[in-house]
């Protein structure tokens, strides 16, 4: 075993896996919970897709549920990139590049929702625009407001399609790993019942600390 | 016992870099001419009305246009693998600047559905008149248009340090890195001149592009085809690693 060999090694005793792949779990499941209050729970209590007027009236009267659910939505950015980054780390062994590549289509999808967060809070700005925006008509700025309401759910539609992407590559990497059960990563692929699963195992289980660290010094 | 699994070989990490470009490349071509014609300059009616009888054929180029960007994810990976053995700072700025164009497209493929939005003629939409509605679509057009330089500054820049490192390298052809750093050099000239000579800008564009495409296109191939020479790259990698 060469000197580097032996000093990646003792880094790899430092941090433990088991530890990594817990709060990997842990952000999981906040990153899924924040996206799905943000922008399903909040948004589907106060837009109303075919009453622009209604929309407003809503948003307006409920400025801070609004404004909640808007950094609810961003938090998931955060959340979703430290997955990311722990993942990254957890599947290095495995295949270097496709965790890369992961991680990048991962970071992709976080600006995806970055810039989704953007066309979230915009309505506010439209909406409480007064006497700047009084060459429109009222009802022009509501029709705005919720068309800019619909363009978040695009990009956020957008970024999904990046994360599905990432699942993907996540699954492969399960699969192609022996420290976490390939059944996941079947599921993972197939992402839904994957992603509740490994969120679980994770939590739970975490990863085989010894198998791990076979592979992490088997794959350098 | 499990086999050990070992680190994935330069040669199919080159290969994949440069069938993903080649997707990329197509992708971007269909998605531009699916959608290009359609848009008709300074007519919102007519570009709203073209829109809406080919539907399909917006959201074909719409597609595209996100296929071309996700594969290219995969090209600035298996390229900065494939090139970490020449210069590893270098070769991780080249992928960093490729992400944050890929990131720019973002806001391309987001603008690219508002006239989607706007031309249905949705219920809610009354307050404005059909007219307006039209032009509100051309005008995301037209802002969608503009993300392609701005991203071209970046993918440009990501080309003339990865034709550096290729030309730098002793495991791929120098000609093809020389061929790729004028190409991205153009990718940046073209942007500017398009920012700030709009009147001039676009008439460098046929002169400019085929010569990126050549520069992307053959390092594409090689890669795809030939892929890397794997004894010098080895021997450039454990160099590196002294």
């Amino acid at each position: 075993m060469s000197i580097t060999a032996v000093t990646r090694m003792q880094r790899i005793t430092e941090a433990s896996p088991r530890f990594k792949a817990r709060m990997a779990g842990l952000s999981y499941l906040l990153g899924s919970l924040t996206s799905v209050f943000g922008q399903m729970v909040v948004l589907g209590m106060l837009v109303v897709p075919a009453s622009a007027t209604a929309t407003a009236a809503n948003i307006l009267s409920h400025e801070s549920l609004f404004r909640l659910g808007f950094v609810t939505s961003l938090m998931t950015v955060p959340f979703h990139l430290i997955w990311a980054v722990l993942f990254y780390g957890l599947f290095k062994p495995v295949n270097r590049s496709v965790s890369l590549l992961a991680g990048f289509v991962m970071l992709l999808g976080c600006a995806m929702w970055a810039l989704s967060s953007l066309f979230q809070l915009a309505p506010l700005l439209v909406l409480q625009g007064k006497s700047s925006l009084s060459a429109f008509a009222p009802e022009q700025l509501e029709a705005l407001a919720l068309m800019l309401v619909k363009l978040n759910a695009q990009a956020y539609d957008i970024g999904l399609v990046f994360f599905g992407f990432w699942c993907v590559l996540i699954g492969y990497l399960i699969f192609r790993s022996t420290f976490l059960p390939r059944i996941i990563g079947m599921l993972e692929v197939l992402a839904g019942p994957g992603e509740t699963s490994l969120m679980l195992w994770l939590l739970v289980k975490g990863v085989n600390e010894q198998r791990w660290k076979g592979q992490a010094s088997l794959g350098v | 016992m499990t086999k050990p699994i070992l680190e994935v070989s330069p040669l199919s990490q080159a290969r994949a870099a440069g069938g993903l470009w080649w997707l990329c490349i197509v992708a971007g071509i269909v998605g531009f001419v699916a959608g290009a014609p359609l848009i008709v300059a300074n007519d919102a009616t007519a570009t709203a009305v073209n829109i809406l009888a080919k539907e399909s054929l917006f959201r074909l180029g719409f597609a595209a246009d996100l296929i071309s960007g996700l594969s290219y994810v995969g090209v600035t990976v298996f390229i900065y693998y494939v090139l970490k053995p020449v210069s590893r700072s270098l070769s991780l700025l080249g992928a960093f600047f490729g992400l944050a164009g890929v990131a720019i497209g973002g806001a391309s493929w987001v603008i690219h559905l508002a006239p989607l939005l706007l031309l249905h003629g949705d219920q809610y939409l009354t307050a404005f008149t059909t007219s307006q509605l039209q032009a509100m679509s051309l005008a995301a057009l037209n802002l969608q248009l503009q993300v392609f330089p701005i991203g071209m500054v970046f993918f440009g820049i990501q080309c003339i340090s990865i034709g550096y490192l290729v030309a730098r390298s002793r495991f791929l052809p120098s000609i093809l890195g020389v061929l790729l750093a004028i190409g991205g050099t153009c990718y940046v000239i073209a942007s500017f001149a398009n920012f700030l000579t709009p009147s001039f800008g676009p008439h460098l564009v046929p002169f400019i592009m085929p010569l990126a495409l050549i520069g992307e296109g053959s390092l594409g191939l090689w890669l795809l085809v030939k892929g890397v020479n794997v004894e010098r790259w080895k021997e450039q990698a454990s160099a590196a690693a002294e």
